[in-house]
């Protein structure tokens, strides 16, 4: 899921990509990169979430769970997850 | 505890009726407006949104660590949808025995909903920007 700066710059509010049945949120970034360099930028400065929780790189996320990418929000650097 | 994300008018009377503030000596309340200006560059509206269902988990577990801490009622309702200057964005409302507890819990609930939760701001003015 994309919200906000990430959703306008993609046109759209979710992205697909090839995966494996369990995958790390860093596996995941490293593949959107790829597939969507255009959004590089903007999503070097998201965090990721995964089932409405802060995830870091190392989380392992599995099929059917919810993944959505954080912009920074406006009163937060985000830097406590 | 009440916490709301919604689009339309919201109001602090509307907050209150929600908490319990029975037997308390203090109610402490915080509304957050659009302002008309930010760095110099007029603004005519915010358009507010949100990662909805992580954006209320995210506020319950903020309102519920200030309940724990003993205060006796919180609650908190943020607007979402364009935001006309002048107009109220969020509004923040504690019940507690004492004023200190409650300023202190309502300043804390009003920052880490800031810092914490999904919810992002959009200018829209004389310069049209992501906050």
């Amino acid at each position: 899921m994309l919200f906000a700066q990430l959703r306008e710059l993609a046109g759209t509010d979710t992205l697909e990509i090839d995966g494996d049945e369990i995958m790390s949120v860093g596996e995941i970034k490293k593949r959107l990169y790829e597939k969507f360099p255009q959004l590089r930028e903007a999503m070097g400065r998201a965090l990721c979430a995964v089932n409405e929780e802060y995830a870091r790189d190392e989380v392992l996320v599995r099929e059917g769970d919810r993944i959505a990418l954080i912009p920074p929000v406006s009163g937060g650097a985000c830097l406590w997850i | 505890m009440f916490v709301d994300i919604r689009e339309g008018a919201i109001s602090l009377e509307e907050l209150r009726k929600h908490l319990n503030c029975n037997g308390t000596g203090a109610f402490v309340s915080f509304e957050g407006v659009v302002r008309p200006e930010e760095e110099g560059k007029r603004v005519d509206e915010i358009y507010y949104e949100c990662y909805r269902e992580m954006a209320l988990k995210k506020m319950r577990e903020i309102v519920s660590q200030v309940l724990a801490d003993g205060i006796q009622d919180a609650g908190v309702i943020h607007r979402v949808g364009r935001v006309g200057a002048g107009e109220v964005s969020i509004v923040a409302g504690v019940c507690s025995k004492h004023r200190k507890e409650a300023f202190e819990a309502c300043m804390r609930i009003v920052s880490e909903i800031k810092e914490k939760v999904p919810i992002w701001k959009k200018e829209i003015g004389e310069v049209t920007r992501w906050k």
